[in-house]
């Protein structure tokens, strides 16, 4: 699979690469991204695609010169590449299908009418779309029987269409690991592994925090070519980043092979600053991390708030290992995208609440449960319970080491948890609207925090 | 705009209000203090409801929801809508209000009511 994920992120480069070459094709550039390509579709046993690029790359390097509208040709083709990665992702080969009549164009330079073929893509403004949603979300609601079964086929649609692919980030992360590590003098490369799909919003958060960490794994982690040399170590540092799609949750771990958190000076610095709490916790510290970036020589820290904050808005958590002279590893997990959640929904006669179905690890019936006081016994554990509601529980949402107690158990709800706005966000993940009124679904980060 | 809410008028001005309805169902949040009233659903987006009288100290029973423009759309649960009419004011201390009326009613600032719901909401506040 993570052969697959590799292929699909270079055909993606190759379709920008022939896209790029589109408004005046440079004849052996264009073969060059031909040739790459085949390459890799050879490795992954794409036959048809294989044979179509060896008959293509052989025809353009026989060309003398550049045939006219030859560039909405190679704009159509980086369409369909990108449509074909779209589809092999999801395990699918229709674009296959086109080769062979473009092949025949090409052998024939009929490329009058390809630009008529182009802008089957449209682009969307990401707002109208997340409108769209809600209205779709609220038909579904609305609708009774067949008429709610396609509202709720177009709400999935939609919900698909604000979807984004994580490896599309990379050439954006391997330029911020090019200049950081220009700043620093130090050589260090980008490994990428995996993907997975992801809200765009939650896209645009994730990006942020893998640019903090490969910034600061650079800066703080990989040491100097010479140093590393001398360690008996490659003298090009690798950051590598791997993406993970695991039932409802999405992890991706930064690693570095560098020098790792020098623990003892951390906790000296911890010492000086008056920060309680283990190492590994307090580099986390906002007040850790402004005093590391004042003097970036002591430790390792920039950002890293910054990076906890933004997984945390998205209801995930961080954690980190490392090993001295070994390197590092940043393990974020998320919850993948809320746009079709599962919400067990709970509460009392009047107010109802949701917490995410992943963020449970199980429902217990008043029976199996002990009560003592604010704890209770749950076969050999003692878990906190947290009572939000007034009322006889019928039931016990278990989340982490907490016991949250239901009067009433409602429903596990499927469908879109929407952000709040900006100034409501933080107790909550966002909402989910059923029975005609929003449910906020907790942050299950919060919960534990604060319990 | 003239609101009652706990046997207390306040005004609103009418620029701000971004509409009144009868007040509909809504979901009470648990665990919020009391002027807290709950999530209404309006325009496709949660909105927050505070109860204007409990915000002041009172109680009641509220049957209007004045939806208020701030940074986002903040609503008002009040017990009575009693129309409009043209005030000057003068400037007021308490942060929930951006001055006094000539009737000496309290003008409300739907920025300072969406400020003291951002601190429950983001979880810092009580």
């Amino acid at each position: 699979m993570e052969l697959w994920s590799e292929f699909i992120d270079e055909m993606l480069r190759v379709a920008q690469g022939l896209r790029s070459q589109a408004p005046e094709p440079d004849l052996r550039e264009v073969a060059r991204h031909l040739h790459t390509l085949k390459g890799a579709a050879g490795f992954v046993g794409l036959d048809e695609l294989v044979s179509f690029l060896h008959a293509a790359e052989e025809e353009i390097k026989g060309w003398k010169e550049t045939p006219d509208e030859f560039g909405h040709y190679l704009a159509y083709l980086a369409d369909l590449l990108e449509e074909g990665a779209e589809q092999l992702a999801r395990e699918r080969r229709e674009f296959l299908g086109e080769l062979p009549r473009l092949l025949e164009d090409l052998k024939a330079k009929k490329f009058s009418g390809y630009w008529a073929k182009l802008g089957r893509r449209v682009w969307v403004d990401a707002d109208a779309l997340e409108e769209l949603l809600a209205l779709a979300g609220e038909l579904a609601e609305a609708a009774e029987g067949k008429l709610k079964l396609l509202a709720e086929n177009l709400r999935s649609k939609i919900a698909s269409l604000r979807l984004v692919r994580l490896g599309r980030l990379r050439p954006y992360l391997e330029s911020a690991l090019e200049r950081e590590a220009g700043l620093q003098g130090k050589l260090a490369r980008l490994e990428f592994r995996g993907d997975a799909e992801v809200e765009r919003e939650a896209a645009e958060a994730v990006a942020e925090a893998l640019v903090h960490l490969i910034r600061n794994a650079v800066a703080h982690g990989i040491e100097a070519p010479e140093e590393r040399e001398k360690l008996g170590k490659p003298p090009v540092g690798t950051v590598s980043v791997s993406v993970r799609a695991e039932g409802e949750q999405l992890m991706i771990a930064v690693e570095d092979d560098g020098r790792g958190i020098d623990l003892r000076a951390v906790r000296e610095r911890a010492r000086q600053l008056g920060l309680e709490g283990e190492p590994l916790e307090v580099i986390f510290h906002p007040s850790f991390s402004l005093k590391a970036e004042v003097d970036l020589s002591a430790g390792r820290g920039v950002g890293l708030d910054a990076v906890r904050r933004a997984v945390e808005e998205l209801g995930g958590e961080v954690s980190v290992q490392t090993e001295q002279g070994r390197g590092t590893r940043f393990l974020l997990v998320l919850p993948t995208g809320l746009s079709n959640a599962h919400v067990l929904v709970f509460g009392d006669g009047s107010s109802r609440i949701g917490v995410l179905a992943s963020a449970v690890s199980g429902v217990h019936e008043p029976s199996e449960v002990k009560l003592e006081g604010r704890w209770a016994k749950l076969g050999d554990e003692v878990l906190k319970v947290v009572s939000l509601f007034e009322g006889e529980p019928e039931g016990f949402v278990r989340v982490g080491r907490l016991l949250l107690a239901a009067p009433r158990l409602y429903e596990v709800a499927r469908g879109i948890v929407r952000k709040f706005k900006e100034p409501f966000r933080g107790r909550f993940l966002g909402y989910l609207v059923s029975a005609g009124v929003p449910v906020p679904v907790l942050n299950p980060k919060w919960l534990l925090r604060n319990f | 705009m003239r609101v009652r809410a706990g046997g207390r008028s306040f005004a609103v001005q009418v620029r701000r209000v971004l509409g009144v309805l009868r007040l509909p169902p809504g979901n009470p949040l648990p665990g919020a203090p009391r002027w807290l009233g709950g999530l209404w659903a309006w325009r496709g987006e949660a909105l927050p409801g505070v109860r204007l009288a409990e915000l002041f100290g009172g109680e009641s029973s509220p049957q209007w929801l004045v939806i208020l423009e701030a940074e986002a759309p903040i609503g008002l649960l009040v017990e009575e809508v009693l129309g409009t009419a043209e005030t000057e004011w003068s400037p007021a201390e308490d942060p929930l209000l951006v001055g006094i009326s000539e009737a000496g009613e309290g003008v409300i600032d739907p920025q300072g009511i969406l400020k003291v719901c951002e601190s429950w909401f983001s979880g810092r506040g009580t």
